[in-house]
């Protein structure tokens, strides 16, 4: 899928940039940054189900990039970059140390050991009280001389992490994650330690997620731990399975199409649910390759196969 | 003493519904070999069931007892419908395959709880007292319909094991449990004892949630606590046994009433989430496990 | 000249759950020999594999590879040192085009796409492969596949090729190509090969020696004229098919 006009990929990344620079109105702002973010967290979720695992510790990480980078932001007032990588920093290497201990799980087990890391992190947020604890942290801004720009900012971080995500999945690198998709008894006996390539995998992934995680604390202002609850994933999950798995623009047009859905469909929680249920329910049972793999279908012209020699 | 016994008491009531619940999930994971996100949802909407359907039967003029058994075998019914239909139409075509079967279960569970909460409000419910009094047993308190519920959970919980062991339902559950292509070539009908086996399950959660109904107040979300601490209990046990599910949900009602009682409630379940993680990264067959 | 020991084995035994699948086995790979080790259904010749491979460890024993002691090590590690096996079943990457399947096994090899893009032509060629680089490797008929799974271990130019079976389920025309694909891969690069397999015509035809097993234990040795006229191999072999 190499083929699809790069042209048409960077007109279209251009467009995003400008309009969120002159989004104008609050709400518009707004939901470009709360997009953009979503399109950043399916695309990293979706990383590390090129090694097989379903990431329910998404979460966990989302929330440690939030409050490493609120922390960075409201106690030591540092510069919003390095609040960013900071939070960053922080998801990838705690996400380092757990995945090498979490990672010995495979499939179902490593899910549930992951959901349970992620709410055990819910609910030492809640029991600590320099960050806030129940109440959360509050005061996140980006420095004023940037607010106006905030948006940009968001699309263009996001822009450049979605580019660094593909390319490390086209490298040999990436070809290795999905060879212990396949067969990872195989991909040991040709000389690659599979369990420290997990680990890797998870570790940009969550450097990535914790990015996430900083850019939506500076957008949200407030964080609090019931935001990095296992329905993250959940949700995150729902856009990638209704966008498609098997490419990374899977995971952009899922997170686009049900962000922008959800915003007209919600009135009350409960109809959250349904939407996000049903979501799931449809592209599982009903959309296997997602609306990317509809789209790719119905398209004429060259289908090559997944993953080609070059 | 007292304490220790009431707490024990308490941990034996709450042990019983968790009991309950916990054998339905590990016995559909051991035969059909998916993880039931949804199961909670089951057990939620037999409660939900008999909690709207006892006062609208009493208002009909039934008694008591009466709109309580039928409100029972209405819900159990209800439930058994819904557990058809969702298998028909959706697990059956995911048998085996952990993570396809994972994602779609976590969809039906979301869908439900949203349908729930749109179709029986969010108010929450409380049945009148089915069976009055107390009683003190060895220094710990218990009222008399708690003490039935745990009655009840035991006798269907020995009654599961005898039934696993000794009948020849039991016997063909437990041999596609084991290996599945085994039992396949000897000619135990594979498909039949899935669906018998999804649907038994199912049924315990609606037990379970039918039992609670007239014990405890009744929101449409009830499912996803007991859906969160159920797995503990199985993964604790092991997936798939049924001793398992038995002594892990007993454990985990333990830590529930006395890390309750002695620390706060979510110390308590962060220390069941640490065991989890444990046992699953040490042992993740589980304490009687077979992988 | 002393045949220079690559592989050997020392009072290997391994046990799973009360049963012992092999027991006190000792036998040496020597350096550019094609040695079969064969055995009926049950022999412990894929424990065998496991546990020299690095995927189980024995219960007791050794196993040192060119001189070093490898008991227990983990297969990534084991590999690096030259020593790669296949599979009995899927030794393969299904969803992967035939020049992912090699590539993958080259990366530990080499640093650089194009020193891997070489070395995974080149073994595509010699195995005829080429004409399938880029297609999907679950798509392709059986035999191909089989070639597949020698040629990711191949393209490691290991010292030591462990083949799991490697023959299972080839016709007549696939095996002749298949043995002299591994005649080659011996003479030309100097390669010794360790060869797991069923069928006795295959065996027979191109192993320098012949190690059987039976019930996980050692139960001779010698060239395959001396194994086929061996009583007890044959009475082990008895009323058991191919």
């Amino acid at each position: 899928m190499a083929k699809l006009p790069r042209a048409l990929l960077a007109a279209a990344s251009l467009c995003a940039v400008i309009g969120s620079y002159f989004s104008g109105s609050d709400f518009a702002a707004n939901l470009i940054i709360w997009v953009a973010i979503n399109v950043l967290m399916t695309a990293s979720f979706r990383f590390v189900l090129l090694i097989g695992e379903l990431n329910f510790a998404m979460a966990g990480f989302v929330g440690i990039g939030a409050y490493a980078g609120g922390i960075a932001t409201t106690m030591y007032h540092l510069p919003l970059a390095l609040a960013l990588l900071l939070g960053a920093a922080a998801a990838g290497l705690i996400s380092l140390v757990v995945g090498f201990v979490t990672l010995r799980a495979k499939g179902a087990y490593f899910l549930l050991v992951s959901f349970a890391f992620t709410e055990v992190l819910r609910l030492i947020y809640s029991k600590v009280d320099v960050i806030g604890g129940n109440s959360g942290m509050i005061g996140i801004f980006p420095p004023a001389y940037l607010a106006r720009f905030y948006p940009t900012i968001v699309v263009l971080v996001v822009l450049f992490f979605l580019f660094v995500l593909y390319r490390m999945e086209r490298s040999d690198f990436g070809k290795i994650l999905v060879a212990i998709r396949n067969n990872d008894d195989l991909v040991q006996t040709v000389g690659i330690d599979v369990h420290l390539t997990k680990v890797w995998c998870l570790g940009i992934a969550s450097f990535v997620t914790g990015i996430c995680g900083a850019l939506l604390a500076h957008a949200n202002n407030v964080i609090s731990p019931g935001d990095f609850s296992f329905l993250v994933a959940v949700y995150t999950l729902a856009y990638l399975k209704v966008g498609g798995e098997s490419h990374i623009l899977g995971a952009v047009l899922g997170a686009i199409v049900l962000t922008l859905l959800a915003q007209y469909a919600l009135g009350f929680g409960a109809y959250e649910h349904i939407f996000y249920g049903a979501a799931i329910v449809i592209g599982v049972l009903l959309l296997p390759d997602g609306l990317f793999g509809l789209a790719q279908r119905m398209l004429p012209g060259r289908r090559r196969p997944e993953g080609s020699g070059s | 003493m007292d304490i220790y016994v009431q707490l024990l008491v308490n941990s034996l009531q709450i042990g019983a519904v968790y009991v309950l619940f916990s054998l339905g999930l590990t016995l559909i994971f051991g035969v059909m070999r998916i993880v039931n996100f949804a199961h909670g949802e089951f057990f939620a909407l037999a409660a939900l069931l008999v909690a709207v359907a006892v006062p609208w039967l009493i208002d009909f003029g039934a008694p008591l007892p009466v709109a309580y058994g039928l409100a029972f075998l209405g819900a159990l019914a209800g439930v058994l419908v819904l557990g058809k239909i969702l298998y028909e139409f959706a697990f059956r075509r995911f048998q085996r395959d952990m993570i396809g079967s994972f994602v779609l279960s976590v969809g039906l569970a979301l869908l439900l709880q949203g349908l729930y909460i749109e179709i029986f409000s969010s108010a929450s419910r409380k049945l009148p007292t089915l069976i009055e009094g107390t009683l003190r047993i060895l220094g710990g308190a218990i009222t008399t319909q708690r003490l039935v519920l745990c009655v009840i959970a035991l006798l269907v919980a020995v009654g599961m094991y005898w039934a696993i062991a000794s009948t020849r339902l039991g016997k063909a559950l437990r041999a596609v449990s084991e290996d599945h292509e085994a039992a396949m070539l000897q000619g135990i009908p594979y498909r039949r004892i899935a669906l018998s086996g999804f649907l038994i399950g199912t049924l315990l959660a609606a037990v379970a949630g039918a039992l609670l109904a007239p014990v405890v107040v009744i929101g449409p979300v009830i499912g996803s606590s007991y859906l969160i601490k159920g797995f503990i209990a199985v993964v604790i046990g092991g997936l798939g046994s049924i001793p398992g599910a038995i002594i892990g949900s007993i454990l985990i009602a333990v830590i529930e009433s006395v890390g309750g009682y002695y620390f706060d409630p979510s110390l308590a379940t962060i220390a069941m989430f640490v065991m989890v993680m444990v046992v699953l990264l040490v042992r993740p067959a589980g304490i009687m496990g077979n992988g | 000249m002393e045949p220079e020991i690559l592989l050997k084995v020392e009072g290997l035994t391994r046990h799973f759950g009360g049963l012992a699948a092999v027991s006190d086995l000792n036998f040496e790979v020597r350096r550019g020999e094609i040695l079969g080790l064969i055995g009926p259904n049950g022999a412990g010749k894929s424990t065998t594999f496991n546990v020299i491979s690095g995927f189980h460890k024995p219960t007791a024993g050794k196993v040192y590879f060119v001189g070093e002691d490898i008991t227990g090590r983990n297969p990534a590690r084991i590999s690096r040192k030259g020593l790669v096996r296949t599979f009995q079943h899927g030794s393969l990457l299904r969803e992967m085009t035939v020049y992912d399947n090699m590539l993958v096994a080259t990366i530990s090899l080499m640093r650089t796409r194009p020193e891997r893009d070489r070395r995974v032509r080149e073994t595509a060629e010699m195995l005829h492969l080429s004409d399938h680089l880029h297609e999907l490797v679950g798509n392709l008929p059986h035999g191909l596949q089989r070639m597949v799974s020698i040629a990711i271990a191949f393209s490691r130019r290991s010292r030591l090729l462990c083949l799991d079976e490697p023959l299972t389920g080839l016709n007549q025309i696939e095996v002749a190509s298949a043995l002299a694909i591994f005649r080659r891969i011996r003479d030309e690069f100097g390669s010794t090969i360790l060869l797991v397999e069923h069928n006795m015509k295959a065996v027979m035809e191109i192993c320098d020696r012949i190690v059987v097993l039976d019930h996980g234990v050692f139960l001779a040795e010698g060239k395959p004229i001396e194994i086929s006229q061996n009583e007890a191999v044959i009475s082990a072999y008895l009323g058991k098919r191919k």
